[in-house]
């Protein structure tokens, strides 16, 4: 018992030893390693400029070739979203996006430094018309609602025209449906047929269905006609009297 | 007095109907959220747009 007492004693401090051992040894290749952080500079000390290595090869400014201005379409534009916040269930609407000619825009660059404005020269950036199909394509992605068409919609874009994307919506169901507008410009190179496209917008919508003591849009006006007939029936003499108030009226006066 | 109930009756009825059809029948209101896109955003995509900036060598 003496014995296994004491074998117990060393076998502990021997798996211990083991332990520190290993956790330094792990330590020390953490930092060691490539993959270990460098130690952040102190936040008194300016930030050290990086010194070009040998395998970087330096460039001075004046070593710049000559930036050719990438194809662009010289003309502002703007997006404007229309959508109700608010539909009645059961009902249909719609949601309108349409990407127009900016007439007011100021395409120069301009730079302002407190009282000082700088504007920039005008640079002749390609026309990318000349050189490519416009396309304009936008999808509206909501859950939840019945969206017609579902799909892409693609528009050719012309020079100072504007495109139009309607979407005819129904909400099933009372609650919020939220959803994304996503605007997309597709260019179709006119020499080789190359295609690129860039996400213009994306648009977050939040539409609330809603209806009125349980019944939608269609069954509220169904209800409130049946209703007004009903009850023009029962409150008919309501509207005699009326009548006879204002025949009564018209008597005393002639 | 039953025709004094009558007519409290057909107000009742037919003032909630006028409701239920002036909430059926209200136009929608539209929120109009209007976005101007400068041409810098209507360019093709560069190669720049896929190489991180902090990766550019001046």
């Amino acid at each position: 018992m003496r014995f296994n007492n004491r074998t117990l004693i060393v076998s502990g401090l021997a798996v211990i030893t083991c332990l520190c051992a290993l956790f330094a040894f792990y330590s020390l290749s953490l930092l060691r390693g490539t993959g270990g952080a460098a130690p952040p500079p102190a936040a008194t000390e300016p930030p050290a400029e990086a010194e070009p290595t040998g395998t970087l090869p330096s460039i001075s400014p004046t070593d710049f070739p000559a930036i050719t201005p990438q194809p662009a379409i010289n003309e502002s534009r703007r997006l404007t979203l229309e959508f109700p916040p608010r539909i009645r269930t059961g009902d249909s609407d719609i949601v309108r996006l349409t990407l127009e000619v900016d007439e007011l825009s100021n395409v120069t660059p301009t730079a302002q430094f407190g009282d000082h404005v700088v504007t920039g020269e005008t640079v002749q950036i390609p026309n990318l018309y000349e050189s490519h199909h416009v396309i304009a394509e936008s999808r509206f992605d909501i859950a939840g609602m019945e969206v017609r068409p579902p799909d892409l919609i693609s528009i050719p874009l012309a020079p100072g025209q504007s495109a139009t994307f309607s979407w005819s919506i129904r909400p099933p169901e009372t609650g919020v449906y939220r959803g994304t507008i996503w605007l997309y410009l597709q260019f179709v190179d006119k020499l080789n047929g190359d295609e690129s496209r860039i996400t213009v917008s994306a648009q977050i919508v939040e539409i609330e269905a809603v209806n009125i003591l349980g019944l939608s849009g269609s069954f509220a006006r169904t209800a409130g006609l049946i209703g007004s007939v009903i009850g023009t029936v029962i409150g008919f003499p309501f509207f005699e009297d009326i009548v006879k108030y204002f025949f009564r009226r018209r008597n005393r006066n002639q | 007095m039953s025709r004094r109930i009558r007519i409290l009756l057909g107000i009742i009825i037919l003032i909630v109907s006028i409701g239920l059809l002036i909430w059926g029948y209200a136009p929608s209101l539209y929120e109009t959220r209007v976005q101007p896109i400068p041409p810098s955003e209507l360019q093709l995509p560069t190669p720049e747009a896929f190489l991180p900036v902090n990766r550019l060598v001046f």
